[in-house]
C-alpha cells in the first residue's frame, strides 16, 4: 500500500530559521518508519503549516521557505484535486547540483497551459529535454519560465528533484534500485515505496560470482566439455563393515567412518588400476606411483577438494585421521593452496543428504571420480530365504578417452570387494 | 615578470627561432629595412642579414610559392602577407599547394611554413585591409589556423608554429600589437591545438578568440558585477586543430553558449564551433539555443563610427550575454 | 606562329655521350609506352580519373633530365610522364599511382597528374597551371641558402606562361639571381586554344628579356638539340642566374582522355606525327653509327617489357586501406 497519511512528529525548524538544502526540516512517523523529511531548497522557514502531532495527507503543503520577510501565500489546508508538491519552493536557489541556478518559479499545474506548439509538441531545450526523459516527467504539464515559451532546465529540474518520496527513496537505497529509473505511480508520477516494493518483488537477486565458484564454474564445464564420460554403478554389500564399525565404537576410542573405510579401499585398489590414477593431459596419460585422494568437501557456498597424499601407503586409522584432520581444516580454510593440488582420483560422497544414485563430474585432469550414496538395508534373497543386509551404492564417472567400460567396471568391482570381505586392517 | 607587447613578442619569437635553427628564414614585403608595415620585424635584418630576413616584390603569389618551394627542400619559412585580406592573392599557393602537396604526394614531404597575416578591422583601412579572413582558410584541410590573443600566447604559438612540421597560418590582431603582457624570457611554446580557459564560470560559456577575448572578459565582468552570473571565456588560440574537447566539455557544463568573433557570422567559424557544440553530447545540457554575436556580414567601412558598428562590442556581448541568460 | 617550330643548330655544342643517348632512346621508348598503355587502360575502362600525355613530346621532357646531375630538382607539370621517367622516377611506382594502388609513387592518392618522387629529386607534377613557378623559385631560394650546387628546373606549358604566377616567379628568380631553368614546353596548346591565339609574340622566349634573364628556344621534337639547350640552361642557372628556355613541339594527343580535337585540323596532327622524336633520335643514332639497329631495337623491346613488368606489378597492387584516406593530411 502507498503511503497516504503522515503524522508529525516533531518540527527540526521554527519559522524564521535559516535552512539549507538538504538540512532536516521535520520528522514525520508513517506505518512504517519514523523518518525526516529534508529541505529541498535553501531559504528561510516562513511557514509550518501543521502543529506536531497532526497527521497529514502525503499531498498536503506543510511549510514554506522562501526570503527573509517575504509573506507566505493563503493556505487551503485540504489538497485540492490537482496535487502540489508537499514542500513549496520560493527560493533563487533551488538545485544547487543542477545547473539551473535561476529563477524556479515553475510548478506542476492543470493550469495556466503551457506553451505548445500548433502540431502539440512542448518546445523545450535539450537539457529541460533530458531530464524530463530521465525522470518520466510530463514536459506538457510544467509551465515554462522564459519569455520565448521553450521549458528550461530550471522549470524542470524542482519538478524532477522531487519525484520520488523520502520513504521510496530509503527503501530503494536497501534494494540497490535507482528509484528514479522505475514509473512512479503516487501523484505527478512521484515513485513511492508501493513502486519501489513492487519493483524489488519481481526482481532477481544478482549474485556476483565468488573466486571460488568461478573456478568451480570453469572446470565443472571445462570436464563436460572435454571429457567424454561415462557413469557405472553398483551396490556393496556393507554389512560387514557396519558391524565391524559398530564393534570399534564398543571398544571406545575413534572410529573411521564408513567414507574413510571408501576410501581405505578406493587407494587400495587404485594401486592395481594405474590407469584410474592417473592424469590425461595434453593427449599424454599420466599414470602416477602414488595415490593423491582427493576428497569433495561442501564448504559454504562451494566445493573444495583437498587431497590426501600418499594414501595407499597409510593404515585405516592414519587415512582415517588424516582425512578428518584435513576436512575439519578445509571447511575453516585453513589449508594452504597446495593442499589442493596434485590429486589423482577424487571421492565424492552425497550419503549423509540420503542421495541414492548420481553422477559425479570428473575432476580434470583426472581420469575417474567415485561417487558414494547412501546405504541402504535391503532385502537380499541367500540361502532360499530373505535376508536384511546394508547396501552401499556407489557410482564411478570414467574418463572413456583413457577407461573403457569394462576397465573401470573391474575396478569398481575390486572396491565393492574389499569393501565386502571386511577384515579389520 | 617584465610586460612586453605582442609585436615585441612576435618579434622576439621570429628572433629566437632564426637564432636556433638555421633552417628557418624570413621574407614578405618590406619586413627587412622598412620592418615591417606594422614594425613587427624591425631590427631582425640587422641580426640576420639579408639572407635570412628578404624582401620581396610585391608578388604575394611568388612569396607563397617560393614559400612552399622552400619548406619541400629543407627549410622553414616565415613569410609575412601584409594584410590577412591579401592571402587573396596568394590563395592557390596557400590553399593547392601548401595544404595539399603532402596529402597528394602520399606523404612524402612536410611542408614547415608559417604565413603571418595580421586581420582585423579598427585601423580605418577600409574593405580591403581590415578582414578577418579565417573562415576561408579554416576550411583547407591540411593548414592550421593561429589566433593569438596575448602577448604570451602569440610569442608561444609562434615559436611553436616555427617548429610545426605544417603549413600554419598565423593570425595576428592588428589592434593588439600595442598591447602589453607578461612575456617569459626563457624559452617557451604553446602547443597548438590548445584552449585556455582565461575566466571560469558556471552559468555561460564564451568560445572567443584573438581581438574578441579582451572584450568578452570585459563584458564577464560586468555581467558578474551587476547580474551576479558567471561566465565562462574560452580563448580558443588555435582554430585549426580546434580543441574540441575544452569547447564541449564547457559548453556542457554551463549549458548555454555565446560564440564572439569579429569576422562575418554567414559561413564563418562561429558555425562550426555551433555545430561541434550541437553535435556533441553537450547538445543534451543545452539550456538555451547556441547564440553566435559576429561581425556584421558586410565589408568593414571606412567611417569609424560605421567601422566600429559592424564588430561585436564590449556592450553588444554584455547585451548577449544577459540575453543568452534570461 | 607556324606550326613549324623553328630549328636550333646543334653544331657548335658538345654532344650528349654514346650512353646518355641511348638512355634518352629508352626513356623516350619508356614514356611513349607507358602512356600508349594508358590510354589502352582507359579505353578498356580498367582506370577512373584523367591523364594528360606528352606523346611527341618525349624529347622535350627527356632531352632536359638527360642534361641533369643527380642532385638537381624538377618541378614536373600535370604531362610530366616522360619527366619524371627522365628523372629516374621507379616506373612500376608509377604505374601503380596511375592506378590509384597502395604501391603507387603517391600510395594511390595523387594519381599520375601529381606524380612526385622526392627521393629521385621529382619535386611532383601540378594540377593548377603555373603553380609550379614560384614553388620552383623557392627550391631554387632554399638551394642558394643551403649553398647546394644544384640547380631546379621548373616545366611548364605555353599556357601556363600567361598566369601571373609565371611573371611573379620570373621576376623574383631574376632579382635574387637564383639557380633555376624555367623550361617552357611549348606544345602550342592551353588545352584547347592554340598559342598564337593566346599569345601575341612569335617566340615564347622573348618574354626573358622582360626579367632581364637569357631567353631562347630550341626544337622540341629534337632530342639532342634539346639537350645541349638544356646543358647551357642549366651552367646559366648555376653561374649567374635564371634563364628561360622554350622547347616547342606539338602535343598530339588531345588535352586529356576526353578530347575530341573539335578544336584543330586533323591533317597537322598527322604531320607532327610523322616527326616523331623517338624515331628522329633513332635515325640520328644509326646515321652517326652510334648504335645498330639491334641495339635499337634491343632498347624497344626492353621499353615494352618495362612497362609490361610496370603494368603487372601495378594490377597484382592492393587498394589503399580505406583508412589511408585519412593520414598525411598533416605532419
Amino acid at each position: 500500500m502507498a503511503m497516504e497519511t503522515g503524522v508529525i512528529r516533531r518540527w527540526l525548524k521554527r519559522p524564521g530559521d535559516t535552512v539549507a538544502v538538504g538540512e532536516p526540516l521535520l520528522e514525520i512517523e508513517t506505518d512504517k518508519v519514523t523518518m525526516e523529511v529534508e529541505a529541498e531548497a535553501s531559504g528561510t522557514l516562513l511557514a509550518a503549516l501543521h502543529p506536531e502531532g497532526a497527521t497529514v495527507p502525503v499531498t498536503e503543503t506543510v511549510a514554506w521557505l522562501g526570503q527573509p520577510g517575504e509573506t507566505p501565500p493563503a493556505v487551503t489546508t485540504r489538497p485540492s484535486s490537482s496535487p502540489s508538491p508537499a514542500v513549496r519552493i520560493e527560493d533563487e536557489n533551488a538545485d544547487e547540483d543542477d545547473q539551473a541556478a535561476t529563477r524556479p518559479s515553475s510548478s506542476l499545474s492543470s493550469s495556466p497551459a503551457p506553451a505548445r506548439a500548433p502540431d502539440g509538441r512542448v518546445p523545450a531545450t535539450p537539457a529541460a529535454r533530458r531530464l524530463a526523459r530521465e525522470r518520466g516527467l510530463d514536459l506538457a504539464r510544467v509551465t515554462p519560465s522564459h519569455p520565448d515559451g521553450a521549458l528550461r532546465l530550471r522549470d524542470v529540474a524542482p519538478l524532477a528533484a522531487r519525484r520520488v518520496t523520502p520513504l521510496a527513496r530509503a527503501l530503494a537505497a536497501e534494494a540497490g534500485l535507482d528509484p528514479l529509473a522505475l514509473d512512479g505511480s503516487g501523484c505527478g508520477g512521484k515513485v513511492t515505496a508501493a513502486d519501489i516494493t513492487r519493483a524489488v518483488a519481481g526482481r532477481p537477486r544478482r549474485v556476483p560470482l565468488s573466486g571460488m565458484r568461478r573456478l568451480i564454474a570453469e572446470r565443472m564445464a571445462l570436464s563436460r566439455r572435454e571429457i567424454p564420460d561415462a557413469t557405472l554403478a553398483l551396490s556393496a554389500d556393507v554389512t560387514d563393515l557396519f558391524a565391524w564399525r559398530e564393534r570399534r565404537k564398543r571398544a571406545g576410542g575413534s572410529v573411521p567412518s564408513v567414507n574413510d573405510a571408501v576410501l581405505y579401499a578406493v587407494a587400495a585398489a587404485l594401486a592395481e588400476f594405474p590407469f584410474l590414477n592417473a592424469t590425461f593431459e595434453q593427449g599424454e596419460i599420466l599414470c602416477w606411483p602414488d595415490v593423491n585422494l582427493g576428497v569433495a568437501v561442501a564448504v559454504d557456498n562451494g566445493l573444495v577438494v583437498p587431497v590426501l597424499r600418499g594414501a595407499q601407503r597409510l593404515t585405516l586409522d592414519a587415512l582415517s585421521d588424516l582425512a578428518r584432520d584435513t576436512v575439519a581444516q578445509a571447511r575453516a580454510g585453513k589449508l594452504p593452496p597446495d593442499a589442493y593440488l596434485g590429486g589423482t582420483f577424487t571421492v565424492t560422497n552425497l550419503g549423509m543428504l540420503g542421495i541414492a544414485h548420481f553422477t559425479p563430474i570428473i575432476n580434470p585432469p583426472q581420469t575417474a571420480i567415485l561417487g558414494v550414496c547412501a546405504a541402504e538395508e535391503r532385502p537380499v534373497r541367500r540361502g532360499g530365504r530373505t535376508v536384511w543386509r546394508t547396501s552401499l551404492p556407489l557410482c564411478l564417472t570414467h574418463d572413456h578417452r583413457v577407461i573403457d567400460g569394462a576397465l573401470g567396471a573391474a575396478f569398481l568391482n575390486r572396491v565393492k570387494k574389499s569393501l565386502e570381505n571386511w577384515r579389520s586392517p | 615578470m617584465r610586460e612586453i607587447t605582442y609585436a615585441q613578442a612576435i618579434r622576439e619569437a621570429l628572433a629566437e627561432e632564426l637564432r636556433r635553427d638555421p633552417a628557418v628564414f624570413f621574407m614578405g614585403e618590406d619586413v627587412a629595412a622598412y620592418g615591417g608595415a606594422f614594425g613587427v620585424s624591425a631590427g631582425l635584418l640587422a641580426e640576420f642579414g639579408p639572407e635570412r630576413i628578404r624582401d620581396t616584390p610585391i608578388s604575394e603569389a611568388a612569396i607563397m610559392g617560393a614559400a612552399v618551394g622552400a619548406a619541400m627542400t629543407g627549410l622553414r619559412p616565415v613569410v609575412e602577407i601584409m594584410f590577412s585580406d591579401f592571402v587573396s592573392c596568394c590563395f592557390d599557393g596557400l590553399c593547392n599547394q601548401a595544404a595539399k602537396t603532402r596529402y597528394m604526394f602520399g606523404g612524402q614531404t612536410a611542408m614547415p611554413l608559417v604565413v603571418r597575416a595580421p586581420a582585423g578591422s579598427g585601423t580605418g583601412a577600409a574593405g580591403q585591409h581590415s578582414q578577418s579572413p579565417e573562415a576561408w582558410i579554416c576550411n583547407v584541410p591540411g593548414l592550421k589556423v593561429v589566433a593569438p590573443s596575448t602577448p604570451h600566447d602569440a610569442k608561444g604559438l609562434l615559436k611553436a608554429a616555427i617548429r610545426d612540421d605544417n603549413p600554419v597560418v598565423f593570425l595576428e590582431q592588428k589592434l593588439l600589437y600595442r598591447t602589453k603582457g607578461e612575456v617569459p624570457e626563457a624559452d617557451y611554446t604553446v602547443p597548438l591545438g590548445q584552449a585556455a580557459c582565461r575566466r571560469d564560470g558556471r552559468h555561460l560559456t564564451v568560445l572567443t578568440y584573438g581581438r574578441m577575448v579582451a572584450r568578452c572578459l570585459e563584458a564577464a565582468e560586468r555581467l558578474a558585477a551587476e547580474d551576479g552570473a558567471e561566465a565562462e571565456v574560452l580563448d580558443l588560440r588555435t582554430l585549426v586543430p580546434l580543441d574540441r574537447e575544452a569547447v564541449i566539455a564547457s559548453a556542457r557544463k554551463t549549458g548555454r553558449v555565446l560564440i564572439v568573433h569579429e569576422a562575418c557570422q554567414t559561413g564563418g567559424f562561429g558555425g562550426e564551433l555551433a555545430a561541434v557544440v550541437a553535435g556533441s553530447d553537450a547538445f543534451f545540457y543545452l539550456d538555451a539555443p547556441v547564440r553566435r554575436l559576429c561581425g556584421a556580414d558586410t565589408p568593414i567601412p571606412y567611417n569609424p563610427t560605421l567601422e566600429a558598428s559592424v564588430v561585436p562590442t564590449t556592450d553588444s556581448i554584455a547585451a548577449a550575454l544577459r540575453d543568452l541568460l534570461r | 606562329m607556324s606550326t613549324q617550330p623553328p630549328h636550333t643548330t646543334t653544331t657548335d655544342a658538345p654532344l650528349p655521350p654514346r650512353d646518355t643517348l641511348l638512355r634518352m632512346f629508352l626513356q623516350m621508348s619508356q614514356t611513349r609506352c607507358f602512356e600508349e598503355t594508358a590510354a589502352r587502360l582507359f579505353t578498356q575502362g580498367k582506370v577512373h580519373g584523367t591523364a594528360h600525355f606528352c606523346i611527341g613530346e618525349e624529347a622535350a621532357g627527356i632531352g632536359v633530365t638527360a642534361a641533369l646531375e643527380p642532385q638537381d630538382l624538377i618541378y614536373a607539370t600535370h604531362r610530366g610522364h616522360g619527366q619524371s621517367i627522365g628523372k629516374g622516377m621507379e616506373i612500376r611506382r608509377m604505374m601503380a599511382e596511375f592506378l590509384g594502388k597502395a604501391t603507387g609513387v603517391c600510395k594511390g592518392k595523387g594519381g599520375c597528374m601529381h606524380i612526385a618522387d622526392l627521393s629521385a629529386g621529382n619535386l611532383g607534377a601540378n594540377g593548377i597551371v603555373g603553380a609550379q613557378l614560384p614553388i620552383a623559385v623557392g627550391a631554387a631560394l632554399s638551394t642558394r641558402l643551403q649553398k647546394l650546387d644544384r640547380v631546379v628546373i621548373c616545366f611548364f606549358g605555353d599556357g601556363a606562361s600567361n598566369e601571373g604566377t609565371f611573371h611573379e616567379a620570373l621576376n623574383l628568380a631574376s632579382i635574387w639571381k637564383l639557380p633555376v631553368v624555367f623550361l617552357c614546353v611549348n606544345n602550342q596548346y592551353g588545352m584547347s586554344m592554340h598559342v598564337g591565339d593566346h599569345v601575341n609574340v612569335p617566340d615564347l622566349s622573348v618574354r626573358a628579356a622582360a626579367y632581364g634573364i637569357p631567353g631562347w628556344s630550341a626544337d622540341g621534337n629534337d632530342a639532342v638539340a634539346v639537350w645541349q639547350a638544356a646543358r647551357r640552361a642549366r651552367e646559366i642557372a648555376r653561374t649567374q642566374g635564371p634563364c628561360l628556355l622554350v622547347a616547342n613541339t606539338y602535343r598530339i594527343m588531345g588535352h586529356s582522355k576526353s578530347d575530341n580535337n573539335a578544336y584543330r585540323d586533323k591533317a597537322v596532327i598527322e604531320q607532327w606525327k610523322a616527326r616523331c622524336p623517338i624515331k628522329r633520335l633513332r635515325a640520328w643514332l644509326l646515321e652517326r653509327g652510334l648504335a645498330s639497329e639491334q641495339e635499337l631495337d634491343a632498347l624497344s623491346a626492353r621499353a615494352r617489357h618495362d612497362i609490361d613488368d610496370a603494368l603487372a606489378f601495378a594490377e597484382a597492387s592492393p587498394d589503399p586501406e580505406p583508412a589511408a584516406a585519412f593520414t598525411d593530411v598533416y605532419a
